[in-house]
């Protein structure tokens, strides 16, 4: 067998074995999962630096329509298998520890598994008909995952599948169409120019497709959805993790490879992406729990990806690409930190949540890293990619769009200071104190992420230059090249300034511990403190933000959901419905009247 | 092979007479009977496929003056079906009737039934076709009021009603036609069509055909029946109903009296695809808002039998092919369908919806296979309904008809939202305080339900494997008029 096909055929077997063996010794379950998952990432490992091999067969043909399956090794896709299968291993040790006390069905680990192997069949696909399928069931399974939640997982599900079936069926009729007109679906084959209405259709269908599997407005909405219901492991592996993987995956490749994009399609994905960081931020603000706030931020992060892609500049499709990256890192590792949160508390709710940072150490410095991430602090990871997304914003002469990603970071730094704040700080949650401790499982994942955090942020170079800037170069020049390695920002020396810094201030606070001190009984506006007042809480300072003028309406509608194409979709077929159900009386002669006017017709039309 | 074709029709048609003499209390014996019955004639459908095309002439009379009976691909591909799906909702319903009395009757309708579809599939004379049309459909009307409820019999009551007129229709376009050319065998009336041009009877006759046959297959705005007629019959039946009735007396005879027949032309071209079009859309908005599983099953076959036609009404060669993939792999998923439909009913004691919930926690098995046939009908791979919808959606991309692969490609969207739907609320979601005690279906009836799951996998995988001697020439019968023409005449016309 072609070694490109080693991380498909053993994660793909152990979940075969999986799904036919009982869920009966949990040891063995989570062993097979682990052993699977990690075969899969060493497989991929040893595929580093043999991006160009190939592997594929034809299945059948039907009159001239050749079905086969092709595998390619490109170096985005490597870049793309090693992150998934990554993560494929980080979930199946988080899983093994979070499911030892709690009820799972027995196919969520051969599922688990499953989706990392057709994820790694759309990195690895050359011809779009092997990626058509391997996308179609990434959502199938994705439906089952988020089923064998709790509580309303079951309407969540089903939303998700059909946001995201709707965006298959485009894909499958964008391909049939690619397919029909130019004879082929070898991607490497594949150079479509944007220029007539069907292609310009068919670009739109692929869009479509690559949004809604990351999760961009209009085609977000599947994501705060499940947020609450769906199994917290399979939220930091799906949406966060390689739902984003996958889906700016191709819309990097339909970008760079199989199209070649128009400016109005260039500004129409700046503009999604700039309101998708907006929107969803602004939603994410006032968020009370933890997973609905982190979904959120799922939805806006995508923004700067696609804004990243939609430039088309060199140095805008790495950042894109980067970012992608660094918050499948980041957001799967505040999802597993909120799962262990939920695990150890019982809930997710930030109200009911306070002073965790002792009882959870390891989630609390990790989510702290993450957070910061997320909010693009220097020297991070999330401040890394943003920046070169910025650069390029700055490159097109888009001023506006540069603002909007910047005010969104801001607004990422809010929240987060309200999650730190409200899930770790404050006073204590009633029962903390008999909480155990995370274990390795739960603990270990969680700390390689946040690692993964720091490493990627304060050496930014090794991925750019090993992955990122070897994975795009192909479609551009070459002087392109040394004018996207100019816009690196050295993040190295800056760590070594930024560190200088906080040694300063240690040095200062210190040296103040020296000084004397007055201490007086806690206050409030010149009255004593005392057990009437309720402690503080740091969700409440957020709701001024509700209050505030011009946006109650806007966040009312937003929370109903009135804006989500799922409702609208839904009450515009609903009237189709009622309004053909209402001539179905259920009166013979009415019946009767209908297949009379039937045939009358087809003999005018025949006879004339 | 060739002395055994009128077998056929003559086992399951003896086979209903015989056991009506058997006493109550052989009830087990009869079941013993009528399902070796099936499996003989399964076992020489199977002997079938690849044979080579042959013509019977009943009692060495030679066309156009005796019956002939015909195997071709299609008749082949046809007989499979009414057979696969005939024994296994057989085997289905031993379990299942127990809920009903007279078992023994209702076997006897039933292998009426086969006996009436499996004359429609292999005679060669449009006389007879009407004949065993007849046997199938009253059978059928019985079947559908087998339970004597009130709303059984209302729903049989309308069917019988619009049965009978489209069925006078038929008979009337067989009069003209027969009036015309002073024959009935389909050969020689496609041979005298051909020499003296499609004159204005023989539009005339058209146009009864497609609404009298296009009523057998649902075709809106000839459907009103379905709806009622299907979710009242037993489990099974609206298994044969749905996964072959409709094909054998409907979609089959429109593409014999079509394409073999009169033959097709741009004006028929049109007319079956706005049938088909119109059908697809309709049913699905239909099904979207049911809450009666049955009920919405009942309108998907409408949409699905538009599927069909449309890849008929295409008439290119993709597209054919695309349909009679379609009508088999919709055998499977829709009649798998309409049993877990059944065995829902079984335990739970409801058809709707709303007060289902959480099966997969007590009913495995049958949410297992439902989940599978949903994911089927609404086009997921690697699951069969997949590939022909995307054959279909092909060929009508290379025709250039884009604004209806569109609309196909939405009907597909909205046959996957209605089954999501389907999904929710009885698999998914939290079980209901009265459904705390039900039980999985006996082992008979989810044998056969995970049968048919496998079958809705693999006839999309294998296609390799079977795609050629089993579609893609039944799919070169279809087209080649001259070569049925000469099969039956055993002349060069």
């Amino acid at each position: 067998m072609n070694e490109l096909l080693y991380p498909v055929f053993f994660t793909g077997l152990f979940g075969l074995v999986l799904f036919i063996l009982p869920r009966r010794i949990p040891f063995l379950t989570n062993f097979l999962t682990i052993a699977g998952a990690l075969l899969g990432f060493i497989s991929a490992l040893a595929l580093i630096g043999k991006s160009g091999i190939s592997a594929g067969w034809e299945w059948f043909t039907v009159d001239n329509l050749t079905f086969s399956l092709d595998f390619t090794l490109t170096r985005l896709g490597l870049m793309g298998l090693l992150f998934i299968t990554f993560f494929g291993v980080i979930i199946s040790v988080f899983s093994a520890g979070y499911y030892a006390n709690r009820e799972i069905s027995r196919f969520y680990f051969p599922f688990i598994l499953w989706t990392v192997t057709v994820s790694i069949g759309i990195v690895t696909a050359d011809n779009l008909f092997l990626l058509l399928l391997c996308w179609e069931v990434t959502t199938v399974l994705l439906y089952y995952l988020i089923n064998m939640g709790k509580g309303t997982a079951n309407a969540a599900a089903g939303k998700s599948f059909v946001i995201l079936g709707l965006s298959d069926v485009l894909l499958l009729l964008g391909i049939v169409i690619i397919w029909v007109q130019y004879g082929t679906l070898r991607i490497s084959a594949l150079t479509i120019p944007v220029e007539s209405g069907l292609t310009t259709a068919v670009f739109i269908f692929f869009l479509v497709a690559t949004l809604a599997k990351a999760g961009a407005i209009p085609v977000h909405s599947w994501i705060p959805a499940i947020s609450e219901s769906a199994p917290t492991p399979v939220m930091a592996f799906l949406p966060a993790a390689l739902d984003k993987l996958l889906g700016i995956y191709f819309l990097g490749l339909i970008n760079l490879s199989i199209f070649k994009v128009s400016h109005s399609l260039s500004m129409l994905m700046l503009i999604i992406g700039a309101v998708t960081i907006i929107v969803s931020v602004m939603m994410a603000l006032i968020q009370h729990n933890l997973k609905k706030l982190l979904s959120f931020h799922a939805v806006s992060q995508v923004g700067y990806m696609v804004l990243g892609i939609g430039t088309g500049t060199m140095v805008g499709v790495i950042g894109g690409l980067f970012h992608m990256i660094n918050h499948a890192i980041y957001k799967s590792c505040l999802f597993l930190g909120s799962a262990v949160v939920e695990n150890r508390a019982g809930t997710t709710a930030l109200d009911k949540l306070g002073g965790l940072a002792r009882i959870l150490p390891y989630t609390f410095i990790s989510m702290v890293i993450a957070s910061l991430a997320i909010s693009g602090i220097p020297p991070l990871n999330g401040f890394f990619s943003k920046w070169l997304i910025y650069q390029s914003l700055v490159d097109i002469n888009q001023p506006i769009f540069l603002v909007a990603a910047m005010f969104g970071s801001a607004l990422t730094l809010a929240s987060f200071v309200k999650v730190i704040h409200s899930v770790f700080f404050g006073s204590p949650a009633p029962g903390s104190e008999k909480m155990k401790k995370e274990g390795f499982s739960l603990g270990a994942p969680l700390v390689v992420l946040a690692a993964l955090c720091i490493i990627f942020g304060v050496f930014a170079s090794l991925p750019m230059k090993y992955l990122l800037i070897p994975a795009v170069e192909g479609s551009y020049p070459q002087s392109a090249v040394p004018v996207a390695s100019d816009a690196i920002w050295d993040p190295t020396l800056a760590t070594g300034l930024i560190l200088a810094g906080l040694v300063i201030g240690m040095l200062i606070f210190l040296l103040g511990k020296f000084l004397t001190k007055r201490q007086a009984e806690v206050f409030v506006g010149g009255s004593e403190f005392s057990d009437r007042l309720k402690p503080v809480h740091g969700t409440d300072f957020y709701n001024t933000i509700i209050d505030m003028g011009g946006l109650k309406g806007a966040y009312r509608d937003g929370e109903k959901g009135t804006f989500d194409i799922y409702n609208l979709g839904g009450r515009i077929g609903n009237i189709l419905v009622q309004s053909l159900r209402a001539l179905h009386n259920g009166v013979l002669s009415t019946y009767l009247s209908w297949c009379i006017i039937g045939l009358g017709i087809l003999l005018f039309i025949l006879v004339r | 092979m060739q002395q055994l074709y009128p077998l056929f029709v003559a086992i399951p048609l003896g086979v209903a007479f015989l056991i009506l003499l058997f006493p109550k209390s052989l009830t087990k014996l009869v079941e013993v009977i009528v399902a070796i019955a099936e499996i003989i004639l399964l076992i020489m459908v199977i002997a079938l496929i690849g044979h080579e095309p042959f013509s019977y002439f009943i009692g060495k009379w030679i066309p156009p003056i005796g019956i002939t009976l015909v195997s071709d691909s299609i008749s082949t591909l046809l007989l499979l079906l009414i057979n696969i799906v005939g024994l296994l909702s057989l085997l289905y319903s031993f379990k299942y009737m127990e809920m009903y009395t007279s078992k023994i009757r209702f076997y006897s309708l039933f292998m009426l039934m086969v006996a009436g579809m499996s004359g429609v599939v292999i005679t060669g004379d449009i006389f007879n076709l009407f004949v065993f049309l007849e046997i199938a459909t009253i059978s059928s009307y019985a079947l559908v009021g087998f339970g004597c409820e009130h709303e059984e019999l209302e729903a049989s009551f309308k069917y019988m009603i619009l049965g009978s007129v489209s069925s006078t229709l038929i008979l009337l376009g067989i009069a003209i036609l027969y009036a015309t050319f002073g024959t009935l065998n389909m050969a020689d009336l496609a041979n005298s069509i051909l020499a003296n041009g499609i004159n204005r009877s023989v539009l005339f006759a058209e146009g009864l055909f497609i609404m009298g046959f296009g009523l057998k297959g649902a075709m809106v705005p000839f459907h009103a029946w379905l709806p009622d007629a299907h979710p009242s019959a037993p489990a099974p039946i609206s298994a044969m109903l749905s996964g072959v009735l409709i094909k054998a007396c409907g979609i089959y005879a429109i593409i014999r009296v079509v394409y073999h027949v009169i033959g097709m032309t741009n004006i028929t071209h049109i007319i079956l695809m706005s049938l088909g079009v119109l059908s697809m859309v309709v049913g699905v908005l239909l099904a979207v808002g049911q809450w009666d599983f049955k009920r919405l099953l009942a309108y998907h076959s409408i949409s699905q039998m538009g599927y069909v036609m449309v890849g008929i009404g295409l008439a290119t060669p993709l597209g054919i092919l695309g349909a009679l993939f379609h009508l088999m792999n919709h055998a499977f998923f829709k009649s798998l369908l309409f049993l877990c439909s059944g065995a829902v009913e079984y335990s739970t004691g409801t058809r709707n919806l709303k007060e289902m919930g959480g099966l997969f926690k007590r009913m495995p098995v049958t949410s297992s296979s439902c989940s599978i046939a949903s994911l089927s009908i609404s086009g997921i791979p690697p699951f069969n309904g997949f590939w022909s919808k995307l054959l279909i959606i092909i060929a009508l991309v290379q025709a250039e008809y884009y604004a209806i692969a569109a609309v196909t490609v939405g009907v597909s969207f909205l046959t996957l939202v209605s089954f999501i739907k389907v999904q929710r609320y009885s698999i998914f979601g939290d079980l209901p305080e009265k459904l705390k005690n039900i039980k999985e279906v006996p082992v008979l009836m989810g044998t056969v339900l995970v049968i048919f799951a496998v079958l809705c996998l693999l006839s999309g995988l294998l296609y390799p494997f079977f795609g050629n001697t089993l579609l893609e020439i039944a799919r070169d019968t279809v087209i080649d008029q001259q070569k049925y023409i000469q099969l039956v005449l055993q002349v060069v016309p």
